[in-house]
């Protein structure tokens, strides 16, 4: 059986990348998806723990997650339409109105 | 008691001669009604005040123990109180006894006499109502200080007094060479002011009153005066100390407004107010109100020695002092007003050996013979169209012999030559200063005696430069505008060298002065009417257990030998001016720019300039470094700093908004991180 550190050491893996991901990345979509990848990697944890204590929480927890991730991709990429409507362009780095 | 209160009027009328000026100045649009108005009502009031003083001598007469007291308020009770706050009792009640109706009758007496020579000298002047305005205002003020009962009362009218001088030295604002001297009047005056108050408050905290007389015995004279020591309200002894402080205190305030050294410095300066204000106030009158109060306090200075012995040096110092500065002075006023300073320190000298007796006859003497001589200082400055420079003057004895006349008379007097008045009130000074308790008899008699030979000296001066030498005015010497003290006005048609004619509205104060400065003396002093008169107001020195000293000689060879004195010292000048009839001048301008002792007594003994360095510069130099470093640097350092620093942290925590999202993502990544390791750090603990 693998013992509950492993998964425990690959889910902060997964969080750091996404983590990385998310500052580096300027495509939205990019950091959208490593948006996906810390919530997944938090998922890991959850269901790691869950197992670990033996108890449902874990699993229960995962899946309200990624029910909040899908409609929080929804709204996401929703927004990212109406800026590329607005702009005609994507790249973060150029929206910067929150500077005003 | 309705001869009592006969002393409520004395005060009043004045006070409603003050209104009536005030309202006819303000009121009265035709400029002619107006002057003619004040110039009746001004100088009735005053006389009508001396006839009522002249009635509570004969109210006095018939008193017991000498004392009489009076409400200032008519229809008020005795004990009707004016302020009453924690045991500290103050009411309006006056004081009739020899020494405040002695003053009573000086002050409306020759202050009336001045109010008509005023009359005539200001006749030409604009602005008359204010001036006799402020000049009642002036009588009330004075007659409320030497009538007052107590020592917040006399405050009142001290102040009141001080108040008048200051309006009356700016009269003629326009020229802000006056407005200043006014205000250095005010500011030196203040000075002792302050030791003033503090001596009335150490009075009230040791005495726990502060009514001077109390008709059933209790006030703060009748304490000191008590057989075996001074006591306070609740009996119990004072200590000598106290009573020490108590009269320093008081004699800083005397210091102040009779312009003994250090504070003379005033007095020259008051001379810039028209001259009937100087002869009423800075020589007659005002200037001996410090000399009323060391006579009033006398039953305290008594038990004091050491500040008895403070007086008399002060006093003597400053007679001395004010005697050489006046020998060379060249305006006719400032020689004046340095004889004043002068007379005044053989007043308070006195005092200071504990002859109050002999300080009250010489304010009386020197209130006729120096009112004598500033009014005919005036008639000479009228006649010069305002011309003040002793140096301009000369030979004018063909053009005013009635002047010249009145002048002698009182030059003879202050110089002492007998039988003039000045001669029976500064001998008698003198000789108790030879007799003084303290011991140091012989150099306070030495000082005093070569001071009376110098004011023979200056006087005589005085009259050689304006009376007997060549005339210096007809040459063409005179200034090309005569001066005038609104710019805006003009004297037209008045040419080169003509003298104005005095009126006789100027002249019969003149004589009357004359006569009693003349005469004044003789029938006063020698015959001991004077002393015997006031008597019951002044303490003996054997009440603070002291002992006059051995006189040097016996009183008649004292009286001749100040009547020698003064006839060398009026000789000296004669014989000296007489060399010189041309130029009237002893020395020339270039020895007068070298000598270093001419330039010292020109100079006044350098006070001004000691005054100027120290508290003038002294003054300027503190303000500037509170001004400078303190509230330039410090305080407004401190708030800027504040401002500075705020502006900073805005400045630099404005980078932090970049606008990028991945900036705030990071931020917000860190955060995190930070409180994940403070969550485990304090899992760690447990």
């Amino acid at each position: 059986m693998v013992p509950t550190s492993y998964y425990l050491v690959l889910s902060a893996l997964l969080f750091i990348i996404g983590t990385a991901g998310v500052l580096i990345r300027r495509n939205p979509i990019q950091i959208f998806m490593c948006v996906e990848l810390m919530l997944n990697a938090a998922n890991v944890a959850f269901v790691a723990l869950g197992r670990h204590f033996g108890q449902i929480n874990g699993q229960m927890y995962a899946i309200f997650s990624l029910a909040v991730a899908a409609a929080e991709v929804s709204v996401g990429l929703g927004i990212i339409v109406a800026i590329f409507r607005l702009r005609e362009t994507i790249n973060i780095d150029e929206v910067n109105l929150l500077k005003q | 008691m309705m001869s009592a209160s006969l002393a409520t009027w004395v005060v009043l009328l004045p006070l409603i001669g003050f209104g009536f000026n005030a309202a006819s100045g303000l009121l009265l649009k035709d400029r002619q009604l107006q002057r003619k108005a004040v110039a009746y009502v001004a100088p009735g009031v005053v006389l009508l005040a001396f006839v009522l003083a002249l009635a509570l001598l004969g109210a006095l007469a018939n008193a017991p123990d000498h004392r009489l007291f009076a409400p200032l308020v008519p229809g008020t009770s005795l004990q009707h109180p004016w302020l009453s706050i924690a045991g500290f009792k103050a009411d309006f009640t006056l004081v009739i006894d020899p020494l405040s109706v002695l003053m009573a009758l000086i002050i409306t007496g020759v202050g009336g006499l001045i109010h008509v020579y005023a009359t005539g000298y200001m006749a030409e002047d604009r602005d008359q109502p204010r001036f006799f305005t402020h000049f009642n205002l002036f009588i009330f003020m004075m007659l409320l200080l030497v009538m007052a009962n107590n020592f917040l009362l006399m405050y009142v009218g001290w102040e009141g007094v001080g108040l008048c001088s200051y309006l009356l030295i700016g009269f003629w604002y326009v020229n802000s060479d006056n407005a200043r001297a006014g205000n250095k009047a005010f500011i030196v005056n203040r000075v002792g002011d302050l030791g003033f108050t503090l001596g009335v408050l150490a009075a009230w905290s040791v005495f726990g009153t502060i009514s001077f007389f109390n008709a059933a015995g209790g006030g703060v004279m009748q304490l000191a005066a008590h057989p075996g020591g001074a006591v306070d309200a609740l009996g119990h002894p004072v200590p000598q100390t106290m009573l020490t402080i108590i009269c320093l205190l008081l004699f800083v305030g005397v210091v102040g407004k009779s312009a003994q050294i250090p504070l003379f410095v005033w007095l020259p300066d008051a001379m810039a107010g028209p001259t009937p204000i100087s002869a009423l106030i800075h020589a007659a009158t005002m200037v001996t109100a410090g000399v009323v109060l060391l006579v009033r306090c006398s039953w305290l200075y008594v038990q004091s020695p050491l500040a008895l012995h403070v007086v008399a040096w002060v006093g003597v110092l400053t007679a001395f002092i004010g005697a050489t500065i006046a020998l060379v002075q060249t305006d006719i006023k400032r020689v004046l007003a340095y004889s004043t300073v002068s007379q005044l320190g053989y007043m308070v000298l006195a005092c200071g050996v504990g002859a109050f007796s002999a300080g009250m006859f010489h304010v009386l003497t020197h209130a006729f013979f120096k009112a004598l001589l500033f009014l005919g200082a005036g008639a000479v400055i009228h006649a010069m169209l305002g011309e003040q420079d002793m140096r301009r003057m000369g030979g004018l004895r063909k053009y005013l012999p009635a002047v010249w006349g009145v002048m002698l008379v009182a030059t003879y007097a202050i110089a002492g030559v007998p039988p003039f008045s000045g001669f029976f009130s500064k001998d008698p000074i003198l000789d108790a200063a030879s007799r003084a308790f303290s011991g140091d008899g012989a150099a306070l008699y030495a000082i005093g005696l070569f001071t009376a030979l110098l004011t023979a000296y200056y006087m005589n001066r005085l009259m050689w430069k304006t009376f007997y030498t060549e005339p210096r005015f007809v040459d063409g010497q005179l200034p090309d505008k005569h001066p005038t003290n609104y710019p805006e006005e003009k004297h037209e048609g008045e040419a080169h060298g003509h003298l104005h004619l005095v009126p006789s509205s100027m002249m019969i104060p003149l004589y009357i002065l004359a006569v009693l400065s003349a005469i004044g003396g003789l029938v006063l002093g020698p015959t001991g009417i004077f002393e015997r008169f006031l008597a019951p107001s002044v303490a003996p020195l054997s009440l603070g257990g002291l002992q006059e000293g051995q006189p040097l000689f016996s009183t008649t060879v004292g009286y001749i030998v100040s009547a020698i004195v003064a006839i060398i010292g009026l000789s000296i000048a004669a014989y000296l001016y007489r060399q010189h009839m041309q130029t009237g001048e002893l020395l020339p301008e270039e020895a007068k720019r070298t000598n270093l002792l001419y330039r010292f007594l020109d100079a006044r003994w350098e006070f001004d300039a000691v005054y100027e360095w120290l508290f003038i510069r002294g003054g300027a130099q503190v303000a500037r470094f509170l001004w400078k470093s303190l509230d330039e640097e410090i305080i407004d350092g401190i708030v800027e700093g504040i401002g500075a620093a705020v502006a900073w942290v805005g400045r630099t925590g404005r980078r932090l908004q970049t606008g990028y999202v991945r900036n705030y993502a990071l931020i917000m990544f860190l955060g995190g991180v930070i409180l994940v390791i403070g969550l485990l750090a304090g899992l760690m603990r447990y």
